[in-house]
């Protein structure tokens, strides 16, 4: 899709080895993403999709097997020393959980101030300041700078971690579930904030997530993955107007309604059980063995057919099923 | 200085006390020490308690209260140096297991678990038995079959550590290898290896006065409270106070390090509070909340 | 006075409980004067953000505190017309996992990590049922199909750390339903959970409630998973309640603003694409504080000058059932005003 992006995944493969059983686990299989500048992406699917191990694979955490990371038309896995060291960089990490990912033995201070060194900062005055307009930037007063994180809320200790991670003047950040582990009324301020470094920064966003409402609303485009692979791909009108890929319609299907009555009246798809073993995935679709409409013809590799510009799905059957009818 | 702080609050004072003044005989046991507890006074032999010698002498005539303070000195000294050793080098070992993993764990790992597997007393035993009985030697065995425990120790919380999500942040931020081993995963390791010491010490105290004992550790005419032991036990009868006197002196710097050892383990798990601490609580509260 | 235990009466009743719990560090109240009732088959969902005490609220009365914990209870939670908060330790055993289940919100930290599931699930039936060791074992077979697991015999003898999420939750569910409870409580039993687990997870309790005919209180932060399985919701904040009700009345009738905050908080696939996201401004205050008036005032649109002296009442909301209580004045008077 979008060749002119800012980082383009070009059919990244990270496979493991598993310690115990030494059998190979393709948890990213062939997956192709573009981010372009100041573009928030969505990246969705249950818990062992590998949507997280594709995010680990683009800043570094995880080793790939094959492919291409090329950022600003370089590609990060043929840059070694200082030019990789300096492309890295710019491509920050979120968690999902904020508490273990503040070091319980600094403030958040010494925290900020640490990233600045790392990041090459030499004058002690000139950190203090910056750190200070970090904290401002991610909406937290400069008094907090002398807390430690267990003194804080969750929505306060991943604003710690996003001003952290702004210390290194990314260009991109890569959020794994940032906000599913805080309570559903705190989500909307770190979602905004994402916004507003986006408004304001030009920051580009990998938004990675399971729940594809929270997506919906801040991605301008969404990925879907299933073991290992892409299943749809599509502007986020298109995709949450039209989902044609079943598994798309399934994870829709599962978001509950607040409203009991619509609640009551609806049909719902509950997919049976879990993510297979990306130890041996099924051949052809990977979703088959879980689709409530697979057929003989999905133990082939499903061609990934074209719904409407930028709207690509996976899927033999691809706009011909309808799960779960959407009420608008 | 908030450090030393937290640790009085948690061990107490009576504990404290006990300690540092085991610490302060061994620092300052020269200017205190009544006489030099190596010379010998045939004419004053094997006298019990007295007012020229508080604590008698032995049979030799060597002034018992200096021997005991020289003792204290051999004795800490050496626990110092064994912790110091076995505490640097386990932990090197450990951070380099647990930091890289893989084989290089695999195989670290398999030597020190070897290492554990085998009593610590006889691994010093087999290696003073083979490089002769002397002080350095002991010191130097005793190191050597401590470093598994406390490689052990620090690998479980490197290795628990390196995966952390704080950790990996510092990795994304390009923070060098160097800085994460040394200002952060070695750091959250020294406080698991600081308390196991202070709980430790008084088993190698004991060891030392074993190895002494079994005259394969201090020699004499160095003073040492397990080397005292051997050398009294002939008079046993006739001046028991020679044997009990270092025997106590050991017993009790045992008790206290290993009551520090324990104070300081319960500091990190606390208690419930006291009837009355809950008591006086309940009613300040009710006053904050109430009003 | 004389309570006889038909079906008439609530199998839970709560009446001005307030809970003071004291640590070495600090004291916090996190439940003060809250009363409900549970009816017979009744689902009633307690909804809250973090630190409101929805959890201590339902497992304080129990004796499931953190150890280290001191806590005082004042009030009463009948259950079943037996006041749990005067019942020794050993009569609060045998309701605990028998008349009571409990499911934890995490089920991998619930679970004995070194145990067969069969063995785990099988000890309570043996303990509350009174069954054989070897009937225990085989009742633990039918409560894993029960509860959904493919394949629940080779199950029986799989350990905690061999399944997934999902079905460690399943897991645990068998296991708060061994003992035959009459009531269930499950503490945040999807938090930890993939949407399509969570959904999966529901539909079961749903299911569950249906066929065993249990009363359920279910504890959420999140108040878009009540909607299709509760029929009473109740919306706590700062150790009090806020509003209480049908699932009808609180979720489509809410008079509460922090009701209001937290349903416009859940993402819908209504909001625009691009456009901001709305939650609560915030977060809720030190319960270990006193607190004057509305413990919502600072994070409330609708405050007014009044709102910080008093604490609001809980009254019945104007022009809905009596059923339906909420704690503002100052909405319930518009209310009452437009309603006039």
């Amino acid at each position: 899709m979008m060749s002119g992006g800012l980082i383009n995944i070009v059919d990244l493969k990270t496979h493991f080895r598993d310690r115990r059983t030494g059998a190979e686990v393709k948890a990213c299989d062939g997956v192709t993403v573009s981010i372009g500048e100041g573009e928030i992406v969505g990246l969705v699917g249950e818990s062992g999709c590998g949507k997280s191990t594709l995010g680990r694979t683009i800043v570094g955490l995880e080793r790939p097997t094959s492919g291409k990371i090329i950022f600003r038309g370089e590609d990060l896995l043929s840059l070694r020393g200082r030019r990789l060291a300096e492309s890295r960089r710019q491509i920050q990490y979120i968690f999902q959980d904020p508490y273990s990912s503040l070091s319980t033995r600094q403030t958040i201070g010494q925290a900020i101030d640490e990233a600045l060194v790392i990041n090459g900062e030499k004058n002690a005055k000139a950190r203090r300041k910056r750190t200070e307009e970090l904290l401002a930037a991610v909406g937290l007063p400069t008094q907090i700078m002398d807390r430690y994180s267990r003194e804080m809320s969750g929505g306060q200790r991943q604003r710690v971690c996003i001003a952290r991670a702004l210390a290194a003047n990314p260009k991109v950040l890569i959020c794994d579930e940032p906000v599913s582990s805080l309570d559903v009324s705190i989500r909307a301020q770190i979602m905004n904030l994402f916004l507003q470094l986006r408004d304001e920064m030009g920051m580009a966003c990998l938004l990675i997530a399971h729940d594809l409402a929270v997506v919906r609303q801040a991605a301008q485009r969404v990925y879907v993955m299933y073991l290992g692979r892409l299943m749809e791909i599509g502007e986020s009108g298109a995709l949450y107007g039209t989902p044609s890929h079943p598994y798309t319609q399934a994870l829709l299907s599962a978001i509950p309604d607040t409203d009991p009555r619509q609640e009551r009246a609806r049909q719902r798809v509950l997919l049976n059980g879990d993510v297979p073993s990306p130890v041996n995935p099924p051949t052809g679709c990977r979703f088959r063995t879980r689709c409530p409409t697979a057929q003989a013809i999905c133990e082939t590799s499903p061609p990934a057919k074209v719904m409407g510009p930028d709207h690509i799905a996976a899927c033999h059957f691809a706009g011909e099923v309808n799960l779960a009818p959407t009420q608008h | 200085m908030k450090a030393i702080k937290d640790l009085y609050k948690a061990v107490g004072l009576p504990i404290c006390l006990l300690i540092g003044f085991f610490i302060f005989i061994a620092v300052f046991g020269k200017y205190l020490s009544p006489y030099d507890p190596n010379a010998q006074n045939l004419l004053k032999a094997s006298q019990t308690f007295g007012a020229e010698h508080w604590f008698g002498t032995d049979n030799l005539g060597r002034d018992t209260l200096s021997r005991l303070i020289a003792g204290a000195r051999t004795t800490l000294f050496g626990v110092t140096l064994v912790l110091l050793m076995a505490g640097t080098v386990g932990m090197l070992i450990g951070t380099i297991s647990g930091y890289f993993g893989g084989w290089i764990d695999e195989i670290l790992m398999r030597i020190i678990d070897f290492g554990l597997s085998v009593p610590s007393l006889v691994v010093a035993l087999a290696i003073v038995g083979v490089f002769g009985p002397d002080f350095w030697n002991m010191i130097i065995a005793l190191a050597i079959a401590w470093v598994p425990i406390y490689a052990r120790l620090t690998r479980g919380v490197v290795a628990a550590a390196v995966n952390q999500p704080y950790i990996e942040s510092l990795r994304v931020l390009g923070a060098s290898r160097t800085r994460i081993i040394v200002k952060h995963l070695t750091p959250a390791a020294l406080g698991s290896v600081l308390i196991y010491a202070s709980a430790d010490a008084g088993v190698l105290a004991l060891n030392i006065a074993n190895l002494s004992f079994l005259g394969l550790g201090v020699q004499p005419p160095q003073a040492e409270w397990g080397q005292m032991l051997v050398a009294a036990l002939p008079y046993l009868e006739e001046a028991p106070r020679l044997v009990i006197l270092p025997g106590l002196s050991l017993t009790v710097m045992v008790i206290g390090f290993n009551l520090l050892g324990e104070a300081i383990a319960l500091a990190k798990n606390p208690r419930p509070m006291s009837k009355r601490r809950l008591f006086q609580r309940r009613r300040e509260f009710l006053k904050e909340i109430a009003a | 006075m004389i309570q006889t235990v038909g079906s008439a009466s609530p199998i839970l009743d709560v009446r001005n409980l307030t809970v003071t719990l004291h640590t070495p560090k600090t004291s916090v109240r996190p439940v003060d004067r809250v009363s409900y009732t549970v009816n017979r088959g009744e689902v009633l969902a307690i909804v809250g953000e973090s630190g409101s005490g929805k959890t201590i609220l339902n497992l304080a009365p129990l004796g499931l505190l953190p150890a280290g914990v001191d806590s005082d209870l004042e009030g009463s939670v009948k259950f079943e017309g037996q006041d749990l908060l005067t019942s020794g330790e050993y009569k609060l055993r045998a309701v605990r996992g028998g008349g009571i289940g409990v499911i934890f919100q995490d089920p991998l930290s619930a679970l004995n990590p070194v145990r067969k599931i069969g063995r785990q699930i099988a000890e309570v039936a043996e303990e509350h049922l009174k069954l054989t060791p070897r009937a225990a074992e085989q009742r633990a077979g039918e409560l894993l199909s029960l509860v959904g697991l493919p394949d629940p015999l080779s199950r029986l003898q799989q350990y905690p750390h061999e399944l997934s999420g999902g079905q460690r939750q399943r897991v645990g569910i068998a296991i708060s339903i061994a003992g035959e409870p009459r009531l269930l409580i499950a503490d945040e039993p999807t938090t930890a959970l993939d949407v399509t687990v969570q959904a999966q997870i529901i539909s079961l309790l749903k299911d569950l409630q249906r066929r065993l005919k249990m009363a359920i209180v279910i504890i959420t932060h999140d108040i878009g998973v009540v909607s299709g399985l509760a029929s009473k919701v109740a919306v706590m904040y700062a150790g009090r309640l806020a509003e209480i009700g049908s699932v009808d009345d609180v979720l489509t009738r809410s008079v509460h603003p922090y009701t209001l905050g937290l349903l416009n908080s859940v993402p819908t696939l209504k909001a625009p694409i691009g456009s901001r996201f709305s939650g609560l401004p915030g977060s809720p205050p030190d319960l270990s504080r006193r607190i004057d008036g509305c413990a919502f005032t600072p994070r409330c649109s609708h405050a007014i000058p009044g709102c910080e002296r008093g604490r609001p009442p809980l009254v019945h909301a104007p022009g809905d059932g009596p059923e339906h209580l909420a704690a503002c004045p100052v909405v319930m008077n518009k209310l009452a005003l437009e309603l006039a």
